[in-house]
């Protein structure tokens, strides 16, 4: 008989050398470089960390009496947390999770998986949502139930849309006869993975912990294969808080994790021509890039070429200072390109077309009609139906079902074994005509940037730039999307690593950015890093709580306040409509601003433990705020300068 | 579809006019624009018409523009005809404002509120727009700030802007130590080794994106720093 100890180490020595887990980041740094960060949440030394990923004991002492529960099936559930090499939990309490909660606290001491404690369950999962895309590796996120996972809904489609991998685990009580009178029916449903199947790429409600083991592995193994998505286990109250009774006959299979999918050699040749025969050829690269290697080798892909790169920023794919970042030509680009290279599109329809919010919305090209494209994606896969994230339906020259990560070390050898010399003297002589484009492009974002420099609200270039002359000598990552600010950290700033920019939301549900940059924030100080987010006013409303988990836990997080006090791009649809319908724009402000009264954000991040300042108007004082805000972040706390903006 | 009564437009009108009054007091730093208001009504009156009708959703209060949502309309306007065709008839995607939701009488005060607004200060003269190197040649235009310039007036560039968020804008102090009149107390060449060999949260700049000759300017600035005096006080940034 080979018992659960067994069982577990076999696990742990086959299955947590986990492939997805970015260079540089999380687990792959130095244990030293996270440890003393925070005061509440640590890193284990290296030996506890050993101590910790060792099997636990099978046989916990049982209930010495029937008052008693020992060796609970909740333990066993953290267990397989621990082998997945999940180092976090993040959780607002509710009952029908409250076994495993008590054993995280108690059987785990709170370590190895930590909770991550959150006032709202869309905070849990955007939290986990903003981890994963910095750690390379899941965050799971506890629920409860109906109400619990209703909350998190919002959130788990932000990630599905984002292609992130995140473990949800949802408490239930499948067994009517168990129910408590009242409340515990409201938190019960029949089907509740129901609830969010739409957007999870798996879900499955075990009976059974043999039935859990077997469904954990299968969920994360799902979760973390591309096209990553959420996944969702829905764990019953009885079989977290009854005795295990089968330990011994318990088999965990091990975690193992699959292979992300290859292009063929045949299509990577056939793409490989295209783009050496291109006389203009583009790449795009939107979900593209997950670690620095694959930056490194797209780096090289458009160096061989010397074609422009376009970065739609659903990752860090390209950096910002090399020469052929020509993201901010992208319009000429694709209306002059003959072949587009497609990685990671999500909108591939959308290189080559438009629909203008016009009346009518009549199609307009943005392309050659005659333009190939390549699309290398992992969208082709895998998908749903109901949620319309697939885009509009494009059939590329050459789609290729597969990991365009995992594709391209293939691709660039393709493209060097066929290109021929003067193909190479071609590309050559591309090399200076696009630097003096690059060249030309960064000066004019500088040169937009001096537009209302010192008036007061402060221009969003003002603040951008303020803000990275308080941070460029640090290690620094950007954990928020910059499109509410005119794109301007990405058009000035020096972004080389793929870790410095935590890429788009998702599904752009509004609440996002704060819990997400909190996620971010908890993986970049495990790395040793500084994490700062530009905050929507209108999105922190959503959740503002978080600024309370944020110092909470001792998060080394910049939050500075791009505070237009509105929902600024509501503000433009009513206005357009009135605009449209010939009444009133006027009156597009109203219901789409916040300032009547208006917001204190200092006052708020004050009354729940945290360092800040402001609001700000005057551009002088925002610069020693600044200063003043990184002196709390250094020491490892996270810090807020509230500041009044223009809108965008 | 109901059409609103006159009280109800009223009411709408002195809501966007309060909406324009509670907005952040927008001014510029370092300009007479409001020296000049009480001489030209029609640039305030400009100036309200924008932001009520809304102008400023998409172009910035100071018609900066945004890559985003619309182009800069400032400054330097286009012409008035053109901008009252361009309004009445508009291409992309900006929304058409008709004669009956925004006049002409409207349109010239929001240009005469365009025109008013200050030129920018070229890039190469802010040091936040030039990495905190303005003496490095940007890419595709030149310094104004170069070292040709004096090597005190390149320091005070450098100050502006890698030093001043913690030391003060005219080095009065802050989060760093105060430096005025710092020369009392230390040589210029100290205080060149205390920038090459910081000590405490003073980051480190020295190679980069200091260069050795930077150091120096950004020295013999600080030690120029005389407490109020000095020709060569930060008036920018």
């Amino acid at each position: 008989m080979t018992g659960r100890r067994t069982f577990l180490k076999d696990a742990l020595v086959t299955g947590t050398a986990a492939v997805l887990v970015k260079p540089n980041a999380s687990a792959a740094q130095p244990a030293a470089a996270a440890a003393d960060k925070g005061p509440a949440v640590r890193r284990p030394s290296s030996a506890l960390a050993a101590a910790e990923t060792q099997a636990p004991a099978l046989d916990e002492a049982p209930a010495t009496d029937a008052a008693h529960i020992g060796n609970p099936g909740s333990d066993f559930m953290v267990d397989l947390l621990r082998i997945a090499g999940i180092d976090y939990v993040a959780a607002m309490p509710g009952s029908t999770f409250r076994g495993i909660h008590e054993s995280i606290v108690n059987y785990a001491g709170d370590t190895h998986p930590q909770l991550i404690v959150c006032t709202h369950e869309e905070a849990s999962a955007a939290i986990a949502h903003g981890y994963a895309k910095v750690a390379g590796k899941p965050m799971a996120c506890l629920v409860h139930s109906t109400v619990g996972l209703q909350h998190a809904s919002m959130a788990i489609y932000n990630a599905w849309c984002d292609r992130v991998p995140m473990m949800v685990l949802a408490g239930n009580i499948a067994d009517a006869a168990k129910r408590r009178p009242g409340v515990e029916w409201y938190h019960t449903a029949q089907d509740l993975g129901a609830l969010v199947r739409d957007y999870t790429k798996w879900d499955d409600y075990p009976v059974s912990l043999q039935h859990y083991a077997e469904s954990f592995m299968r969920a994360y193994t799902m979760s973390v294969t591309p096209p990553m998505e959420p996944v969702l286990i829905v764990v019953d109250t009885e079989l977290q808080e009854q005795p295990i009774t089968d330990a011994h006959d318990i088999r965990v299979p091990p975690l193992r994790v699959a292979s992300p999918p290859v292009a063929s050699p045949d299509a990577l040749a056939a793409a490989a021509s295209l783009m050496c025969n291109a006389k203009a050829l583009v790449i795009v690269a939107d979900r593209a890039v997950r670690t620095q290697a694959a930056m490194d080798t797209l780096v090289k892909l458009a160096e061989s070429l010397n074609a422009p790169v376009i970065d739609l920023l659903g990752r860090m794919n390209f950096p910002t200072n090399h020469y052929l970042n020509h993201t901010s030509l992208q319009a000429r680009l694709l209306e002059q390109a003959d072949v587009i290279l497609a990685l990671e599109v999500g909108d591939v329809w959308g290189l080559t077309g438009s629909v203008p919010d016009t009346i009518g919305r009549p199609s307009k090209p943005r392309a050659n009609s005659d333009v190939k494209v390549i699309s290398l994606s992992t969208a082709y896969l895998y998908g749903k139906s109901n949620m319309q994230d697939a885009e509009r339906y494009f059939a590329p020259t050459l789609p290729i079902a597969a990991d365009a990560q995992a594709s391209l070390p293939g691709l660039l050898q393709a493209v060097l074994t066929t290109m021929t010399p003067p193909q190479r003297d071609a590309a050559g002589a591309r090399a200076q005509p696009m630097r003096l484009a690059f060249e030309r492009m960064r000066n004019n974002a500088r040169e937009a940037a001096t537009r209302a420099w010192d008036g007061s609200p402060v221009s969003t270039a003002r603040l951008c730039q303020e803000v990275w002359n308080a941070v460029r000598h640090e290690d620094w990552a950007l954990v928020s999307p910059p499109n509410p600010i005119s794109m301007w950290p990405q058009r000035l700033w020096d972004f080389t690593k793929t870790y410095q920019f935590i890429g788009s939301g998702g599904g752009y549900g509004v609440g996002y950015g704060a819990p997400a940059a909190v996620g971010a924030a908890i993986a970049h100080r495990d790395a040793g890093r500084i994490a700062i987010n530009i905050q929507t006013d209108g999105d922190l409303m959503v959740l503002p709580g978080v600024l309370w988990t944020a110092i909470h836990h001792g998060v080394p997080l910049l939050t500075v306040m791009h505070n237009n006090r509105a929902w600024h791009q509501e503000t433009m649809h009513i206005q357009r409509m009135a605009s449209r319908r010939d009444r009133h724009p006027e009156r597009g402000t109203i219901g789409t601003v916040l300032h009547d009264p208006p917001i204190d954000y200092a006052a708020m991040a004050k009354s729940m433990g945290m360092w800040a300042e402001g609001p700000i108007s005057d551009p002088a004082d925002l610069g020693p705020a600044l200063a003043r805000a990184m002196e709390q972040v250094k020491s490892g706390k996270p810090a807020l300068v509230d500041v009044l903006t223009q809108p965008r | 579809m109901k059409a609103h009564s006159d009280s109800a437009v009223r009411a709408a009108l002195a809501f966007a006019a309060a909406i324009a009054c509670a907005w952040p007091i927008f001014s510029f730093a370092d300009t007479n624009v409001d020296a000049r208001a009480d001489a030209d009504t029609d640039i305030e009156a400009g100036r309200a018409v924008y932001m009520q009708k809304g102008c400023y959703e998409c172009h910035g209060i100071f018609g900066q523009g945004s890559v985003t949502t619309g182009p800069a309309l400032a400054p330097h306007p286009i012409p008035l005809s053109a901008m009252q065709a361009y309004v009445r008839n508009p291409k992309g995607q900006m929304p058409i404002f008709s004669e009956k939701i925004l006049s002409d009488d409207e349109i010239s005060r929001i240009h005469a509120y365009l025109a008013s607004l200050p030129p920018s200060r070229p890039a190469d003269s802010i040091a936040l727009l030039n990495n905190g190197t303005p003496s490095a040649k940007t890419p595709g235009g030149s310094s104004s700030v170069s070292r040709t310039s004096g090597p005190v007036v390149h320091g005070a560039s450098i100050y502006a802007a890698s030093c001043a968020a913690c030391h003060g804008r005219n080095g009065e102090g802050g989060v760093g130590p105060a430096l005025i009149g710092i020369s009392s107390r230390y040589q210029t060449a100290d205080i060149e080794a205390r920038i090459r060999e910081p000590s405490g949260i003073m980051p480190r700049l020295f190679p980069k994106p200091l260069s050795a000759e930077d150091v120096q300017d950004v020295a013999s600035y600080v030690a120029s720093l005389n407490g109020g005096t000095s020709p060569n006080k930060i008036s920018g940034d």
